[in-house]
């Protein structure tokens, strides 16, 4: 076991001090950062500059309300828009016009509205700036004039706007989700796109890590490394403590991006408060511990079964060539299972969800994707890891009498009924 | 006691027979020279013994016990082809491989910085292997070989690739592990270094063991002595005499193979009478010629058949 151990060792340190994976790990969670704290900080950025901004207001309707409504601040607590009023009469609007329009080419005012005197009737405004691209800016013009306009119509038609406001209030529908145990927690729509998340997650490792393995090995074979190595330990210690290293590289890359994230969820929002009091930031959800607990377990029995699949393929690979050919298959595998993954997010009870969420190829993720789904009973969970388990401990036999031949065998790629032989060494 | 024992070891790859009925004895604190041309079935053998390929029949005892792994830390190994981790630095390399053969890296520690300076490598510790010369990376591969004081060293090709200093270098440490104690054997096609280098030999062809045993006793039973003759005068007299199988010039003197049941002496009586001898000198075959005339006398059988 020592020798499994220094193998271990080796293929772990090497591993964490690659400049791959330091960036790699040190990046995600700058990228997961950034997606979540990012947008509260660019709405902010954009109200850092007061507006002066004029109007022409011939209805005698809108000035008042508008400057009401947009009061909006400023990061620093000043106001954001500065609003003056020139009046106009129909015969000098469009000297005015012209006048403001050289305003706003030489900065002196940011934009003009002009508010016709029919504007009750035309439903007509306009608005000019330099740049009139951004839409949400359009928008909240456009739904603070229609407020005030469909306020001032109410008032004529001797309606209460706000009688008419609560009656026309629209309705919420709130979702929640039933865990186990009857408790009810209320369910923001992101329950999907958690689910979603974590599948990725085990589907990138399984492929990641996988092809590590593989590539581990037969770069050992063809550098001939290998040799001195069997002349060591037994090649199943060999297979064997490379599974394991990799694996806790694999386990450590996740482990900082789960702590990571975890921070995030707590501090998320005062992290965004620091660069930018004021701001919102995308909530998180929180993930229930149960379902972590699982995602550690198909995780860790998913990257066994697929690299002890990928360590025995690398050991018959002669080329690079090779290795590319002999992965597809595997790969198709946990590709399969990741589309079997978005059957079940919508119907997460049907037969072929069941069916599927116990072939151990593809328990890995679609197990995983039910319980986070919708929980099925504790008994097929554990039917499910069970069959994964001994499929495991029995693909490590099949795939340590593979290596054992294989590793140490030059020349042209083995067939399958050479790859049936070596299994009676 | 022996420390490698092969009793009757047979193994072929499809319909190639690579060794065929392999005996061999190892006593311990001696040099073996495993000979034969390319693709003689030298590696196969060597290979077996490391247990990297199984024999189909046969038996390999490593100090008379059957080849087992319990056995490893007591063996090194030089592969024919060599391998090493390219990204890895030679220091951590060679402590890496030492604990594999476990050796505590406190041990270790001093017998690298030992075996670095003695190979006048020790500016490369830090160095990653791919930026070394073959000729170094060699040389740590045989320091990887030796570093865990092994009893039994196993070398397949030794000296290939090397220059005549390190050649040199590789040979006196070989006999400086022999004086202390550790079992070598080795595998080259060189001729030369193994005349100097061991103690007994065996000769491999197709497959086969066509010599072995001690070098001088080999020597003996080779064939009888030639004889160097430098003489002045008329040399017709060779071919008519009975006395001499053949003879052929070399340089200014002539070499002659005396014919069956003819000693050296008679031979000399005989040229006495006819030339004026000016120098004669005994030839003993060098193993060079042992190997040429083995190895293609067998040929030639095979073409006959």
């Amino acid at each position: 076991m020592n020798k499994l151990w220094t193998i271990f060792k080796r293929e772990y340190l090497t591993r964490v001090k690659t400049k791959g994976f330091v960036i790699g790990t040190a990046l995600t969670p700058l990228f997961i950062i950034a997606i979540t704290i990012g947008p509260g900080l660019l709405i902010n950025l954009k109200s850092e500059k007061t507006k002066n901004i004029s109007v022409i207001d011939m209805s005698n309707i809108v000035y008042t309300e508008l400057v009401k409504s947009l009061s909006d601040t400023t990061g620093s607590g000043e106001k954001l828009y500065h609003f003056s009023r020139i009046d106009a009469t129909r015969e000098n609007l469009e000297d005015l016009k012209n006048d403001l329009s050289e305003s706003v080419d030489n900065g002196k005012i940011d934009g003009y509205f002009i508010i016709p005197e029919d504007i009750v009737e035309s439903n007509k405004s306009e608005f000019y700036a330099k740049s009139v691209s951004d839409f949400d800016q359009n928008r909240a013009y456009r739904n603070v004039i229609s407020g005030i306009i469909t306020t001032h119509r109410l008032k004529d038609s001797n309606l209460d706007p706000t009688l008419i406001k609560k009656l026309t209030k629209r309705i919420e529908l709130k979702t929640f989700k039933i865990e186990k145990g009857g408790e009810e927690k209320e369910d923001m729509g992101l329950s999907f796109i958690v689910t979603f998340v974590m599948v990725m997650f085990l589907y990138m490792a399984l492929i990641m890590y996988g092809a590590f393995v593989m590539r581990s090995v037969y770069e050992e074979k063809l550098s001939r490394v290998v040799e001195v190595l069997i002349s060591s330990c037994k090649p199943f210690q060999l297979m064997a403590g490379k599974v394991l290293g990799i694996g806790a590289v694999g386990l450590t890359q996740y482990a900082i991006w789960a702590s990571v994230a975890g921070l995030l969820t707590v501090y998320a929002g005062s992290l965004v408060n620091m660069f930018a009091p004021g701001a919102e930031s995308a909530a998180i959800p929180t993930i229930p511990i149960s379902v972590l607990i699982y995602f550690v377990i198909y995780f860790v029995l998913g990257y066994l079964l697929f690299a002890t699949l990928y360590a025995a393929l690398g050991a018959m690979v002669n080329s690079d060539q090779d290795a590319q050919q002999l992965q597809f298959p595997v790969i198709m595998l946990i590709i399969m299972a990741f589309f079997f993954a978005f059957h079940i997010i919508r119907n997460p009870t049907s037969g072929l969800s069941q069916i599927v969420s116990m072939i151990p190829f593809f328990s890995p993720i679609t197990m995983f994707t039910r319980i986070s789904v919708q929980t099925p009973p504790f008994s097929e969970i554990m039917l499910s890891i069970g069959i994964l388990v001994v499929t495991i401990i029995f693909l490590i036999w099949l795939a340590g009498k593979i290596f054992r031949v294989g590793i140490l065998m030059y020349g042209k790629r083995p067939t399958l009924p050479e790859v049936f032989r070596w299994l009676k060494y | 006691m022996s420390i490698l024992t092969l009793e009757h070891v047979y193994k072929s790859f499809n319909d190639v027979h690579a060794v065929q009925n392999l005996n061999l004895d190892l006593p311990p604190g001696s040099i073996f020279g495993l000979l034969g041309p390319n693709g003689a079935g030298k590696t196969t053998t060597i290979r077996m013994i490391m247990d990297i390929i199984i024999p189909d029949k046969g038996r390999i005892l490593l100090m008379d016990k059957p080849n087992s792994q319990l056995l490893r830390d007591k063996v090194g190994y030089l592969p024919e082809e060599r391998g090493l981790y390219r990204k890895m630095k030679v220091s951590e390399q060679l402590t890496f491989l030492a604990e594999m053969k476990e050796l505590k890296r406190s041990q270790s520690k001093e017998l690298i910085k030992y075996w670095l300076d003695r190979f006048e490598l020790s500016e490369w510790a830090d160095k990653k292997m791919e930026e070394l010369s073959r000729g170094m990376q060699q040389k740590i591969q045989f320091i990887a070989t030796i570093i865990h004081k092994p009893n039994l060293i196993i070398l397949d090709e030794p000296f290939t690739g090397l220059d005549p200093v390190n050649t040199e270098l590789i040979k006196d440490v070989m006999l400086e592990q022999k004086e202390k104690g550790s079992t070598i054997i080795f595998s080259t096609h060189l001729m030369d270094q193994v005349e100097k280098l061991c103690d007994s030999i065996c000769l491999i062809n197709e497959g086969k063991a066509v010599l072995d045993g001690n070098i001088k006793s080999i020597k003996k039973n080779f064939r009888r002595n030639s004889l160097r003759m430098e003489y002045e005068g008329d040399a017709k007299f060779l071919t008519n005499l009975n006395l001499v199988q053949k003879f052929k010039e070399v340089d200014k003197s002539t070499e002659i193979y005396p014919a069956n049941g003819i000693k050296i002496q008679d031979i000399l009586k005989a040229a006495l009478l006819e030339v004026d001898v000016t120098k004669f000198e005994v030839m003993e075959p060098s193993l060079n010629e042992i190997f040429i005339e083995t190895v293609s006398k067998k040929r030639k059988e095979d073409t006959r058949e």
